[in-house]
């Protein structure tokens, strides 16, 4: 044990008193979260001003559009506008030379005097029944994904629908009440405490609670188990490179040397955990919205990080040892990332339903049940009492298992010099010894 | 009592026999020099005694006792190659194979051995900022650190300038002064003919040579001649009774014919040019080795 501990703190120290480690722990989840901080970053960015050119055939828009476009650009009490600010201009459509009016418009565009410009059609004022619904064109570089043409569209119906209830009799002040609009909320379950009979009341369901927690927590804990797991593999093809390898097996047997690997790896991953905790629970306590972390789900979420440190971090060292350069590292580490990184790209429709029983069948798949079910756990409607137990009973035998086919293929492994294995190969030397 | 020993041990990886059959006993307190030509089965038979490989067959016996296990104390290992990790600092890396070997603290050791083999300076620094020659004595260190009873020692004046290795002989001879048995492996046939109590030579898996020096170059015979003259190496290559020339630079080495004469190979060495210095000898570890390797068979 004196081996493995020894081991282990030179594991540790290695890869935690780093430049690399202390940036990286600030970089890894400013690059994860990276795109949720790059869309206000980039509004900053863009341009200030846009302006859109407006194709009216009936000369009546001008003013009613005009006057929104001046409350979009004035800033309300206080909160700062949403957008860039607008510039209107108003055409008729030249109806014997369209087809030239357009291309203009469009030079104008590509030249950067323009952002965009709307057609519309003349049917709009007065609909029919079966009216298409694609009278109105937004014409821009990248038109799909323009923000500014859902304002529009929302503008331009607006007014529109306004003159076709003043048409039917309908007076403008009536109009409020009469598109009264009523959302639906989500509210979590009432529940009775067995032992004091207290009624606990439903809760207005949090959509940060619902949706954030849960892939906050995948998230959390791909990294953190990352960061633990795979810097083993370079860890000991360094150490076999080095020829460090065969100095340690005369002090220290296989078994000890990837245990003190692993234990290492696993207080790596520790050391990140209470750093990202403290500093996230900092963070929540500060946004009033610690509340919505189900405190439950956190021994959880330690005990399934260590059991997949162990089971991934395994599975590294081995494959470590039985490579000879980094070029052979980098082809084994995707199938080592591999079983890490389904989870996280199938987490959008089971963090919706995560009861559903594709989530459930998966969750209980041993190489995705430390994150599948941390993600479950983190959604409000949480996650029968024994399917969790019986997950982590999976990933325990699964780990002990991996633990010992790896500590077998590092044996035979780490005094191999040449040619990189096959996976046919290093099965056989787990299997063999 | 023999230190290490070996009986009928094999060894082979895929379709190669990397030792055959190989059975040696190193007595303890000796200096045990292993030799042969790269690729001839050294290093395997030192990794089988370290127990980092095990033999397909034989068995083997490390100070007395069946080896389950390479981790013990009481034996160290200083291999060809360095393995040493580059980022680490001198005194911590130290500490780090002294305490996994010792099982215990050995700040006070580390200080005496960094003291002794004249490394303070360079306690503090990172193994990368070492060079070659400082590196292989922290090697040796982390090698002796636990007070071994057996230590193997795989090429250690690799990169040592004459100071250093002058100091490290010191400190290998006085831990065979101290009873630790010292496997001695090495290429360098002059070194191992003044250090090593023992010489074993293994080529192509095979024991070809195993006793004292003296033993060994008994075998041999005086059958070679050294001499310093000005006379070209082809033409002494062609007198009669001279089977082979190795050119030394200042002296040549005369391999003589099997029963032929030295005084007559003198004479016509005389009539071929002038002779400086003329002496019949047994012929050097170098010698035998490369006959050996050449697949030059013993008498």
């Amino acid at each position: 044990m004196y081996r493995i501990l020894r081991i282990a703190r030179r594991d540790y120290i290695a890869a935690v008193f780093t430049k690399g480690f202390l940036i990286g722990l600030v970089l890894a989840p400013i690059l994860m979260c990276g795109g949720l901080l790059a869309i206000p970053v980039m509004k900053h960015v863009e341009p200030s001003e846009r302006r859109l050119l407006i194709l009216d055939p009936s000369g009546s828009l001008e003013g009613p559009i005009q006057s929104a476009v001046t409350s979009h650009n004035t800033p309300k009490s206080g909160k700062p506008r949403t957008g860039p600010k607008l510039i209107l201009e108003f055409q008729a459509p030249q109806t014997n030379a369209l087809e030239d009016q357009r291309l203009e418009l469009a030079d104008r565009i590509r030249s950067g005097s323009l952002h965009a410009f709307v057609e519309i059609a003349p049917e709009v004022f007065q609909p029919a029944p079966r009216s298409s619904r694609n009278s109105i064109q937004y014409y821009a570089l990248s038109s799909a994904m323009d923000e500014t043409r859902g304002w529009i569209e929302q503008t331009l119906n607006d007014e529109l629908r306004k003159r076709r209830f003043i048409a039917a009799g309908i007076e403008p002040e009536q109009l409020k009440t009469l598109e009264a609009w009523f959302s639906i909320q989500g509210m979590t379950l009432p529940s009775r405490d067995r032992a004091t009979g207290e009624v606990k009341a439903a809760r207005r369901e949090n959509e940060f609670a619902t949706l954030g927690v849960p892939l906050l927590a995948i998230l959390a804990m791909m990294m953190l188990v990352l960061m633990g797991s795979m810097p083993l593999l370079q860890s000991v093809l360094e150490e076999k490179s080095q020829r460090i390898a065969e100095v340690l097996l005369g002090c220290a047997t296989p078994w000890e040397i990837m245990a003190g690997k692993l234990l290492g790896g696993v207080a790596v991953t520790l050391t990140a955990m209470l750093f990202y905790g403290g500093a996230g629970f900092t963070a929540m306590s500060s946004l009033a919205v610690s509340g919505v972390v189900p405190l439950g789900m956190i021994p959880w979420f330690v005990t399934f990080s260590i059991a997949a440190v162990l089971m991934y971090g395994s599975v590294a060292v081995a494959l470590g040892s039985a490579c000879s350069d980094a070029k052979d590292a980098q082809h084994l580490q995707m199938p080592v990332m591999m079983p890490l990184l389904l989870p996280v790209m199938i987490m959008m429709p089971l963090v919706k339903e995560p009861n559903s029983t594709i989530a459930t069948v998966l969750s209980l798949v041993p190489p995705f049940t430390p994150l599948l079910m941390v993600l479950r756990l983190g959604s409000p409607a949480g996650v029968p009492t024994w399917q969790v137990w019986t997950g982590l009973a999976g990933v325990l035998v699964t780990t002990a298992f991996t633990l010992w086919i790896a500590g077998r293929i590092f044996r035979v492994g780490i005094l191999m010099q040449g040619k990189l294995p096959s996976f046919a190969e290093i099965l056989r030397w787990g299997w063999r010894g | 009592m023999n230190a290490v020993e070996l009986t009928h041990v094999s060894k082979a990886f895929r379709d190669t026999l990397a030792v055959d059959d190989l059975s040696l006993s190193v007595p303890q307190g000796a200096i045990y020099g292993f030799i042969g030509p790269n690729g001839s089965g050294k290093t395997t038979t030192l990794r089988m005694i370290l127990h980092i490989l095990r033999p397909d067959r034989g068995s083997i016996r490390v100070l007395g006792s069946e080896l389950r296990s390479a981790v013990s104390g009481r034996i160290g290992y200083l291999p060809e190659e360095r393995g040493l990790y580059k980022r680490m600092r001198v005194r911590p890396m130290l500490r780090f194979y002294g305490e996994l070997k010792a099982g215990r603290r050995v700040d006070r050791e580390v200080e005496q051995w960094l003291q002794r083999l004249d490394l303070m300076e360079h306690a503090d620094k990172k193994i990368e900022a070492l060079s070659k020659g400082s590196a292989q004595r922290v090697q040796f260190i982390a090698a002796v650190l636990a007070s071994p009873d057996l230590v193997i020692l795989d090429e250690p004046f690799s990169g040592l300038d004459p100071v250093h290795a002058d100091i490290l002989r010191t400190a290998i001879l006085e831990l065979r002064r101290q009873g630790t048995t010292v496997i001695l492996s090495t290429h360098d046939m002059e070194l191992a003919e003044q250090m090593c109590d023992f010489i074993f030579m293994i080529f192509r898996g095979r024991k070809v040579l195993d006793g004292t020096l003296a033993g060994i170059k008994s075998l041999y015979g005086t059958d070679t001649v050294r001499v310093r003259t000005p006379i070209e190496a082809t033409v002494l290559a062609s007198l009669p009774g001279v089977e082979s020339v190795r050119d030394l630079g200042q002296r040549r080495e005369l391999k003589l014919q099997p029963g032929a004469d030295a005084q007559g190979v003198l004479q016509s060495l005389i009539t071929a040019g002038r002779v400086e210095s003329f002496e019949v000898t047994q012929p050097s570890l170098h010698d035998i080795f490369v006959r050996i390797a050449g697949c030059v068979a013993p008498r």
